[in-house]
């Protein structure tokens, strides 16, 4: 298979999409209701505030494309014209970094150009690095759990049951993660690992852009791990 | 392939050392209950499956085009999107696509989303898809389900013509057994995960013998010859597959005084041959 004609078609399919405007056009109207808000009022809502409603759909929209990047060829058994040779799975895994690289990056302009006009408006504090900002926490989001759930898929292949699992891990499982940060029972330990646990770490951090560089380093450390693990055993899985 | 032996997690044995082999140029069908180790055997030789045992020997560089299970395809895109889309992939030229969109009658509907097709189209569109890498083994797993008469043969026959004209190899399966034979050189009969026989589509064949008796005589008849191959008794007709001297036959039954009151004989075919080999088994 064409890895050049590959990418192609698949990033004009998923980033020029019309979900996906419509994801980052919502995203912004709720951002911008607070923005409009801080404009109307002055105050008392700060740019973290901004960036937080921006992500309510965000978050939940990337976390659904990461999904359906994963599992829609195997939805639509695609996957047997695409997974015919050892080459081709790995084209097919490096695609889906890339792909889903790109529309991390279009959320992380939307929510970066969303803070500028905030900026702009309403004389809050703005720097550019906000903007690098989000768009590193929105690829980083996005690569996490494209990844995962990828890795999940290659052992478990109903569809969608796996789509479904893809949701509650974004919407359900960090609260669930937060309950046991709360309980004090637990040990000190396992609250740590809980803390920098990607699947804590991102959805909760990324509203406010706040993950420290430790955070940062553990999940691109495991989502490394992960695509090492995809690449050596995406060829020799079964479909 | 050699001793090839697939089996899933839960332990069963979907395929059990089953050895095959096909050449370019040749139609092998494949045909056997649900569940026998069709679907499993086509996805092994495409490469879908890639954990098995035994050994699969491939050309230098030989390429399978494949239409296994029913995939949807884009369903929310037309046919045409779909075909553009792998195209590209796989380097098909348009002439090429042209051709076989022309082939496979498939050009009325091209504009339709995917989703919107009768099954017959799908089949249809899996095959193009399948021919787009421009393959030198073709795999299609129960193509004309789904299909109508017309479309039937319509499929076989450009099946047959791409065998003559491409030289490619083709491995079919399918539920209609007459279909089957028409198309193909020779055919494995499947059955829990092992080939029980081979059936040559151009050899001489052998007969399906009928003998009919009387109320009385059928058991003792029955009996009498029960020892044949794939015997097989209905109210008070005898059957069985035959390719000898008829005379030795009846003169054992003439020793008992027993005659049958109708002998006919008829070609066998691969449902013939089929049914015997599925009752050879269940023994
Ligand atoms: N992914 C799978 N996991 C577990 N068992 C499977 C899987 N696919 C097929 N099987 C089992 O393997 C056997 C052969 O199936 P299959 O090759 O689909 O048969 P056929 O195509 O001849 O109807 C069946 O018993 C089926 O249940
Ligand atoms: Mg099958």
């Amino acid at each position: 298979m064409n890895f050049g004609k590959y990418l192609t078609l698949e990033l004009r399919r998923n980033v020029l999409s019309i979900p996906l405007f419509l994801a980052i056009g919502l995203s912004l109207v709720i951002g911008g209701g607070i923005v409009y808000s801080i404009y109307e009022m002055d105050g008392p809502f700060r740019p973290e505030n901004v960036t937080a409603l921006y992500s309510m759909i965000a978050t939940v929209a990337l976390g659904v494309y990461c999904a359906k990047l994963v599992i829609i060829d195997l939805h639509y058994g695609t996957i047997y014209l695409l997974f015919t040779s050892a080459r081709d799975r790995l084209k097919f895994l490096i695609s889906r970094v890339i792909v889903i690289m790109a529309v991390s990056v279009m959320f992380g302009i939307g929510c970066g150009a969303l803070v500028y006009v905030n900026h702009f408006l309403n004389d809050q504090a703005f720097s550019w690095g906000d903007v690098g900002s989000s768009v590193f926490h929105y690829v980083l989001f996005g690569v996490f759990f494209t990844l995962f759930f990828l890795v999940i898929s290659m052992f478990y292949q109903k569809t969608m049951n796996l789509f479904v699992l893809s949701i509650v891990t974004i919407l359900v499982l960090p609260s669930i993660l937060g309950i046991i940060l709360q309980v004090d029972a637990v040990p000190a330990f396992i609250k740590d690992f809980v803390t920098y646990l990607p699947l804590y770490s991102l959805p909760n951090d990324l509203p406010f852009l706040e993950l420290e560089s430790l955070d940062m380093v553990v999940v691109t450390t495991v989502s490394l791990s992960l695509f090492a693990f995809a690449y050596y055993r995406l060829p020799k899985t079964d479909y | 392939m050699k001793r090839l032996s697939k089996s899933f997690k839960k332990g069963e044995l979907a395929l059990s050392k089953v050895d095959f082999t096909m050449q370019r140029g040749e139609v092998v069908g494949l045909v056997g209950p649900n569940g026998a180790g069709k679907t499993t055997l086509m996805k092994v030789l495409s490469g879908i499956i890639v954990k098995y045992d035994g050994e699969l020997i491939m050309g230098d560089q030989a390429k399978v085009g494949s239409l296994i299970e029913k995939p949807k395809f884009f369903p929310n895109r037309s046919g045409l999107y779909n075909i553009n889309y792998f195209s590209a992939l796989y380097g098909a030229s348009n002439k090429q696509m042209d051709d076989i969109i022309e082939s496979l009658k498939m050009a009325s509907y091209l504009k339709k989303k995917v989703k919107h097709y009768s099954l017959g189209m799908k089949q249809r569109l899996g095959i193009a898809l399948a021919l787009i890498s421009n393959p030198d083994y073709l795999i299609l797993d129960e193509p004309t389900n789904g299909m109508d008469p017309d479309g039937i043969r319509n499929i076989l026959g450009y099946v047959r013509e791409l065998v003559k004209e491409r030289n490619i190899g083709v491995l079919i399966s399918s539920h209609i057994l007459e279909d089957v034979e028409n198309i193909s050189d020779r055919v494995y009969v499947i059955k829990d995960g092992a080939f029980v026989n081979q059936y040559s589509c151009d050899r001489e064949h052998e007969q399906v013998i009928s003998l009919a008796f009387s109320e009385g005589e059928v058991h003792k008849a029955f009996s009498m010859l029960g020892n044949e191959e794939g015997i097989n008794k209905q109210q008070n007709l005898i059957s069985f597959i035959y390719d000898g001297d008829m005379k030795p036959i009846l003169q054992h039954l003439g020793q008992q005084e027993i005659y049958p009151t109708d002998v006919k004989s008829k070609s066998a075919t691969l449902e013939d041959f089929y049914f015997e080999q599925m009752k050879g088994e269940a023994k």
